[in-house]
């Protein structure tokens, strides 16, 4: 069993005969946008299974579904620097494709990760990525700088990642997933062949994705973070005061949520959900992102030990 | 249409490396996007990136006159001293860090925006006249110079640069400079320069080309039915 995630669009009328479904099906609508006869609909379901019966839905609705392999995931986009040498253009591009597929993306740019000798990573980059899910690092064009140096700023990362680099290389030190002809470019990805390169990005994003989920399966938390998402927007009203695009950020494990740590700490934690409060199922802790609080969920054999 | 940006290797028994060609790439942008092509004769940039340094050998070649101050003002003598009167305000800024630079501030009386009082005790009116107030040499090799800023990749921050006739040179490292390697450089720039055969340039170039793939939008039905 694993869950699959879409986004629906299509014409606003009979889109309830959908949410209907998705309800019947134990899934979870996301979001839901609806700008005058048309409907964008963002959702979760958990079984593979049911897919062909939400497709036929689907086709009787006269609508489309694509699939969203990255649906509640963050992942952070990663440049030596912020300069206009590695900026914008390849790492917009890739960051927008990742947010077409579902994922919610953080460019960043590190301090000192230009150079051979020099190039460094610091603690606190290290953490701040390894909050994410997954890391995409775009590299540059020398094979020998790839080769000999760049390996120091993602050796010790523990989340999965994705490097990208110039030249067309089978694979780079210390990185599982390398993909090549996508260096430091001047120009804006436009023709066929560099919107595939942006896929490739993001099936091997997918796959690295699919092996987190499937390594937690064997344990996992009590409720999905779409569950943890929904009750703190029930519960905690000053969350609608907040201005950001996303208040609460759905992670694989848990969720950021962007409200000062020290003044809702105690709120968030004290967020009931069924029989239980949210401390008993999640560690709250401080994000590293600004003052937010970070929620990671437990999995089944932590709460039974907590 | 003339070559006039060669990216190199020095080690040239790997002449096209996929970094010597996308730097060609962006050399070529860059020098398109500053519209600094004109005043350029040649540009050659070597590269060595196991040392490693950038070297850029440009020469420029100035087409514009210099613009001296009789060219875009008139000048009058009057009771109070001489009167100069702003005929292109285009050049205003210059001309004014010129006569600051010559007369001092305090010489300098600005009556609007576009007529000045300079004492006519510190020079008389013809040689006045004379006088460049816009050098377009300097403003060309500030773009130059910027150009290059963008090209050398930003670790190589360690930086050399001179000027000498119609030369600009920049050697720049992450590492501090060693004489040797310009000296490899200056041997290397002897050798005739080599061109990246266009076959190598034309799989990073953003031209467009046939495809007979065809695409059916995923939002069109008979999309969705064709994966159902």
């Amino acid at each position: 069993m694993s869950t699959e995630s879409f986004v629906f669009e299509g014409g606003a009328h009979k889109h309830k005969l959908l949410v209907e479904l998705i309800e019947d099906l134990g899934g979870w609508v996301v979001q839901k946008k609806i700008l005058a006869q048309e409907a964008t609909i963002t959702f979760t379901i958990p079984n593979t299974a049911d897919v062909p019966l939400l497709r036929e839905r689907v086709l009787e609705l006269r609508g489309a579904l694509r699939e969203q392999p990255l649906l509640g995931t963050e992942i952070g986009v990663i440049a030596p620097t912020i300069a206009r040498h590695h900026l914008p253009h390849l790492l917009c591009d890739i960051a927008e494709y990742m947010r077409r597929l579902g994922a919610k993306t953080n460019m960043i740019g590190l301090a000192r990760g230009v150079g051979q000798r020099i190039a460094q990573i610091t603690t606190q980059e290290k953490k701040i990525i390894e909050e994410h899910d997954a890391a995409i690092f775009v590299l540059g064009n020398f094979e020998y700088c790839l080769k000999e140096y760049k390996w120091k700023l993602y050796k010790d990362i523990t989340i999965p990642f994705v490097v990208t680099g110039g030249p067309p290389l089978e694979s780079v030190p210390h990185a599982e997933y390398y993909i090549g002809n996508v260096g430091r470019l001047p120009y804006r990805f436009r023709r066929l062949e560099e919107i595939d390169k942006l896929q490739e990005i993001g099936n091997a994003v997918s796959q690295c994705i699919k092996k987190v989920r499937s390594f937690m399966a064997h344990d996992p938390p009590m409720i999905p973070s779409f569950a943890v998402k929904e009750e703190i927007e029930r519960q905690v009203n000053e969350i609608k005061e907040v201005f950001s695009p996303s208040p609460i950020v759905p992670k694989i494990r848990g969720v950021r949520v962007k409200l000062p740590y020290s003044q809702f700490r105690e709120k968030i934690a004290n967020v009931r959900i069924g029989d239980y409060l949210l401390k008993e199922i999640a560690d709250i802790k401080k994000s590293n992102f600004r003052d937010y609080i970070l929620v990671q969920l437990l999995s089944q054999s932590q709460i039974h030990t907590k | 249409m003339v070559e006039k940006v060669f990216v190199e290797n020095i080690d040239r028994s790997q002449p096209f490396n996929y970094g010597i060609i996308s730097y060609k790439i962006i050399a070529d942008y860059v020098f398109a996007d500053l519209a600094v092509s004109g005043a350029l004769e040649s540009v050659r940039i070597l590269v060595d990136i196991e040392k490693p340094f950038f070297f850029i050998h440009a020469k420029i070649k100035i087409m514009e006159e210099k613009i001296r101050i009789s060219d875009i003002t008139t000048i009058t003598l009057e009771k109070e001293g001489i009167h100069i009167t702003i005929e292109d305000e285009s050049y205003a800024p210059d001309l004014l860090q010129v006569l600051w630079k010559q007369f001092g501030r305090e010489n300098v009386t600005q009556i609007d925006r576009w007529n000045l009082i300079v004492p006519s005790n510190l020079i008389t009116i013809e040689n006045l006249k004379q006088i460049v107030a816009v050098d377009p040499r300097d403003r060309i090799t500030n773009k130059i110079l910027d150009a290059m800023n963008r090209i050398i990749p930003e670790a190589f921050r360690v930086r050399k640069t001179s000027f000498k006739d119609d030369y600009i040179t920049i050697i720049a490292s992450e590492n501090p400079l060693e004489p040797t390697w310009i000296q490899l450089a200056e041997n290397a720039l002897k050798i005739p320069p080599l061109r990246i055969p266009e076959e190598y340039l034309e799989k990073l170039k953003q031209t467009p080309k046939v495809s007979k793939k065809k695409i059916v939008p995923w939002k069109t039905h008979e999309f969705q039915e064709s994966i159902k």
